[in-house]
């Protein structure tokens, strides 16, 4: 499988402080990485580089095999960006909006309509945007960075702030992109949305990538799996216990379990990313 | 209410509120204009001849025309310079009074050279000559064998212009300050959400605005001081025109406040004030043009801040002459301060119109 | 450059500057306000002094400056009549002579005669009419004083075709419209810059320079369409339309210029409007050099506004052609490209 995204020794200097520091990495056609971070980590501007924006201090980033500081046009002619702050023109309608957009692109016979009944702004087309929640806007947001079918979609943040079934809505649109076959790059501090939507990601901090693999293998490197039974003691009382499964007493200890004791619930449970995070950076993902 | 949140919250404002461009112009705009109309746009209307002079010998004629109240006189130390004026429209005419005019004038064979500027008025060329003949007469010591007596008829109250345009600079100095400055702190205020973080401390909206208010009107009374000042109008009955100054700063800051509070944005606050400086300014502009029917100037609110002031400068009147206008003036301030407290209580029930 | 995408920018903003209504209003009612002050300026001049004399018999004492250029008597046999026709503003001033006022002056007497003026009379006519009176006076008793004035009129001499008041702001108000719209340019731009817009259309194909032509059309169009109806309205392009056109084209130009330098230097909208009405008050102190003339040295001519409203004025009010007013056109065309690649090179920096 091609790589759609190819990172070499990237930097970013602002000033004397160096935000993002000579990183590496790829990223597959049709897969989503996810860059996970505390505030500050360097997510946005390495986004930045990667879409245009910016000027690498450093290194080489090369998206569907165009040099981004190059071939900036080629680049931005075949993605799609939505940012982490709303930046939508507020005093016109969705429909206009995407269809500046559109037009921007050269985007033939564009249907709005389809792509905002898409992302559930079905019936509100013509409305201003300044009159649009801030779900709806994110919506609206992610609906414009489809316009052009991009081949790499770039989402900032895209749930920032938002209810869990507009969460939802957009994670499902997410989905059905990489089902398109294209490449996404999600940039998160949301460790479910990560470990939910993402292929691989990449752990940022302080404009390092600490780690990048795959959530599972992630969880299975880094990770404890524990067994949390509640069983009730002395009558009404319950009491936690847990049992390391990756133990070689880990039979005889439910066995024992099962038998000696009254089980109430029992069941699983795995290391979150935000765990492994604080193991590999020693920071939290929300700091 | 409390004094000591007020106190903090001016404070507070006074050190971290808006210095930008809005502060800026409230202070350089009316003093700016001030000066512009002192000096020069005066002219624009009045109908004074304006003569170069370029006295090669002293002549006693230099003094006489000095002192002649019908045209404007310029005096030029050389031919160049006369001529240069007298092209560009600086003078109409300039005339060269030669070495000893004096004498050739009694001998009865004096020469004068003028330039004449091209678009100077026929009247002005007029008014010109027959000031110089009157002059020379002057000069040759020539008995005016005329009694002359002036009467006035009708409601002669001629002002000239310089004064005319004085409503327009207070109005503006007291105005733009009173007006912009609390209602652009406000704008601010909700736009960066602060206001919603004060609104849930114990400050109440209406130690806000008191706050906002003061400074504002503070500023609009300096400013109208200061342009008086510069126009030379503020020398007598001072009680009575800060009195008056400052119920108008009162209505300017209030009208900011209401301003502030409805408005979302600034772009708005300048189009409004484009747009509303019309009911401003509506009485400065009866006042600079009495062809207009005088009345229709009681319509406008700040004409009943700004009559007393012409009334105390200008005509030199007292406070007794000023007091119908001053009770007014009260009324409208005490009407819009009631409205203003609607604003207050209506923005207290409901926080979240704050943002 | 690309044509398309210029376009789809175009069309962005136009609906946006449509959309805003409030300034859309602002924008229609200021043209109307500008139209009408040059309507309600006066269309004529007052070159005369109008007497109005009363005088018993035909005592011939003003004979010798009656249908002299300049001076208007009408004569009058009744007093009342003369004071009332005053007062009505139809005369400057009324001169009433005594009865055998001749006579009087032949005994070596000093008659009394009575001026009479309005409200309406400037006190410097009223003034100048007393010397007249005196000076009328001194010839009749034989005082009259010999010496010669030798006049040289510099420049055109238009005594009797004076330009009016109106025909002098004409330009002004047509440079007013123009630079109005520096602040229209640069508030669109600023908003952009400020919501964050402009960041997402920099990530599409769109490129610097189809930004800017886009804001430059924008800016050009509005500000000269404003301008070239008034000017037709105010009948302005009855001479040499052409360089009109071409001296409006620049000033447009110029106005860009400025409008994306103020954007690149301001914070946010506020200080784009607060700075921008500086910069007008600044640009605007040319025009009233041709409303007043003599009122502005040369040091005016440093400020780029000079040149346009200069050419226009010559153009409109004085019958100018190309070769009159083609070194300010170079001026004007050098100072535009300048301001303009300094606006584009500021607010590609900003927009970076």
């Amino acid at each position: 499988m091609e790589k759609s995204i190819i990172v070499e020794n990237l930097a970013y200097r602002y000033g004397d402080l160096l935000a993002v520091d000579h990183i590496n990495f790829d990223v597959k056609a049709g897969k989503i990485l996810g860059f996970l971070g505390p505030n500050g980590a360097g997510k946005t501007t390495t986004v930045k580089m990667l879409t245009g924006q910016l000027r690498p201090y450093a290194g080489k980033a090369t998206l569907l095999g165009y040099d981004v500081t190059k071939d900036t046009n080629k680049v931005q002619s075949q993605i799609g960006v939505c940012f982490e702050q709303t930046n939508l023109y507020e005093q016109m309608s969705a429909i206009e909006n995407l269809k500046l957009f559109a037009a921007l692109f050269g985007v033939n016979n564009f249907d709005g309509y389809a792509l905002l009944e898409r992302v559930g702004l079905a019936g509100r087309e013509k409305d201003k945007v300044s009159g649009y929640s801030k779900g709806m806007k994110q919506r609206l947001m992610i609906a414009r960075s489809l316009v052009n079918r991009p081949q790499i979609i770039f989402m900032d943040e895209p749930t920032s702030g938002l209810d869990p079934v507009s969460s939802e809505a957009i994670d499902n649109i997410i989905l059905e992109e990489r089902d398109r076959g294209a490449t996404i790059f999600l940039t998160t501090h949301d460790m479910w949305e990560a470990d939910k939507l993402c292929d691989r990601v990449a752990f940022m901090n302080q404009g390092k990538i600490e780690a990048l693999d795959s959530p599972r293998n992630l969880k299975q490197q880094y990770g404890k799996r524990s067994l949390i039974a509640e069983i009730s003691s002395n009558g009404d009382a319950i009491v936690k216990k847990e049992i390391d499964m990756d133990s070689p007493n880990t039979a005889t200890e439910v066995e024992k379990l099962l038998t000696n004791e009254k089980v109430i619930t029992l069941h699983s449970e795995e290391a979150t990313l935000e765990d492994i995070f604080i193991k590999v950076t020693g920071r939290r993902l929300t700091e | 209410m409390s004094f000591r949140r007020i106190r903090t919250l001016i404070k507070n404002e006074i050190f971290y509120g808006p210095k930008d461009i809005v502060l800026v112009m409230s202070l350089v705009i009316p003093v700016l204009l001030a000066l512009f109309f002192n000096l020069a746009f005066g002219n624009i209307f009045n109908d004074r001849a304006a003569l170069g002079l370029l006295d090669k010998g002293d002549s006693e004629m230099t003094t006489i025309l000095q002192s002649s109240g019908s045209i404007s006189l310029k005096e030029y130390y050389s031919e160049e310079d006369l001529k240069a004026a007298a092209s560009d429209g600086s003078i109409d005419m300039g005339i060269i009074l030669p070495m000893s005019f004096d004498d050739m004038i009694q001998s009865g064979n004096a020469e004068i050279r003028a330039y004449t500027w091209g678009e100077s008025l026929i009247k002005h060329r007029v008014m010109i000559g027959t000031i110089v003949n009157d002059a020379v007469h002057e000069m040759s010591g020539s008995i005016l064998p005329v009694n002359i007596e002036m009467i006035a008829l009708g409601d002669v109250s001629e002002v000239p212009w310089n004064d005319r345009l004085l409503p327009l600079v207070v109005l503006t100095a007291i105005f733009f300050g009173g007006m912009m400055l609390p209602a652009a702190s406000l704008i601010n205020e909700k736009n960066k959400h602060t206001l919603e973080a004060l609104s849930v401390s114990p400050a109440t909206i209406g130690e806000i605005f008191t706050a906002k208010g003061t400074i504002g009107a503070i500023l609009a009374l300096v400013m109208g001081v200061l342009t008086l000042a510069i126009s030379g109008q503020f020398h007598s009955s001072i009680l009575s025109l800060i009195l008056v100054m400052g119920l108008g700063s009162v209505m300017a800051s209030q009208l900011g406040l209401i301003a502030g509070a409805y408005i979302k944005d600034m772009n708005t606050l300048f189009a409004l004030w484009k747009f509303g400086g019309l009911l401003l300014f509506g009485p400065a502009v009866v006042y600079m043009f009495p062809q207009i029917p005088q009345w229709i100037g009681y319509i406008f609110p700040t004409f009943y801040v700004i009559k007393p002031v012409v009334d105390l400068t200008i005509n030199g009147l007292g406070f007794d002459a000023i007091i119908l206008e001053l009770l007014i003036l009260i009324a409208i301030v005490a009407a819009i301060m009631v409205g203003v407290n609607r604003i207050v209580s209506r923005l207290s029930n409901q926080a979240l119109r704050l943002s | 450059m690309n044509f398309r995408i210029i376009k789809a920018l175009l069309k962005k903003d136009v609906s946006l500057f449509l959309s805003n209504r409030f300034y859309f209003l602002i924008t229609i009612v200021g043209l109307i306000l500008y139209i009408a002050i040059y309507f309600l300026m006066p269309s004529e001049v007052n070159e005369e002094l109008n007497l109005a004399v009363y005088e018993n018999e035909n005592t011939g004492v003003f004979s010798q400056i009656t249908g002299e250029e300049g001076i208007n008597i009408e004569y009058f046999s009744d007093k009342e009549v003369l004071r009332q026709a005053v007062m009505d503003g139809d005369y400057h001033v009324g001169i009433s002579l005594p009865d055998n006022i001749i006579a009087i002056w032949q005994a070596g007497e000093k008659p009394d005669i009575t001026l009479y003026y309005s409200s309406s009379t400037p006190t410097e006519i009223r003034d100048a009419m007393v010397a007249l009176i005196s000076e009328i006076a001194y010839i009749q008793t034989g005082q009259s004083i010999n010496y010669n004035i030798s006049q040289e009129v510099l420049g055109t001499d238009m005594a009797g075709a004076q330009l009016s008041l109106r025909e002098r702001m004409r330009p002004l108000l047509a440079v007013v419209i123009l630079l109005m719209e520096i602040l229209t340019l640069a508030s669109l731009i600023s908003v952009e810059i400020e919501q964050g817009t402009a960041r997402a259309l920099f990530v599409t194909p769109m490129r610097t320079s189809d930004l800017f032509m886009a804001k430059g059309i924008l800016g050009v169009g509005l500000a000269m369409a404003q301008a070239i109806l008034f000017l037709l309205l105010a009948n302005g392009f009855d001479h040499q339309p052409l360089i009109i056109l071409t001296t409006l084209l620049l000033g447009s130009m110029l106005v860009v210029g400025i409008g994306f330098l103020l954007a690149s230097l301001s914070r946010d909208v506020m200080a784009v409007t607060g700075w921008g009405m500086l910069i007008f008050i600044i640009l605007l102190i040319p025009g009233f050099g041709n409303v007043m003339p003599g009122l502005l040295s040369d040091w005016a001519k440093v400020i780029p506004s000079y040149f346009l409203t200069d050419t226009i004025s010559r153009v409109v009010n004085y019958g100018a052609g190309w070769s009159d007013v083609g070194i300010n056109l170079a001026i004007l065309a050098g100072l535009t490209a300048v301001v303009i690649f300094a606006g584009m090179a500021a607010l590609r920096r900003r927009y970076q």
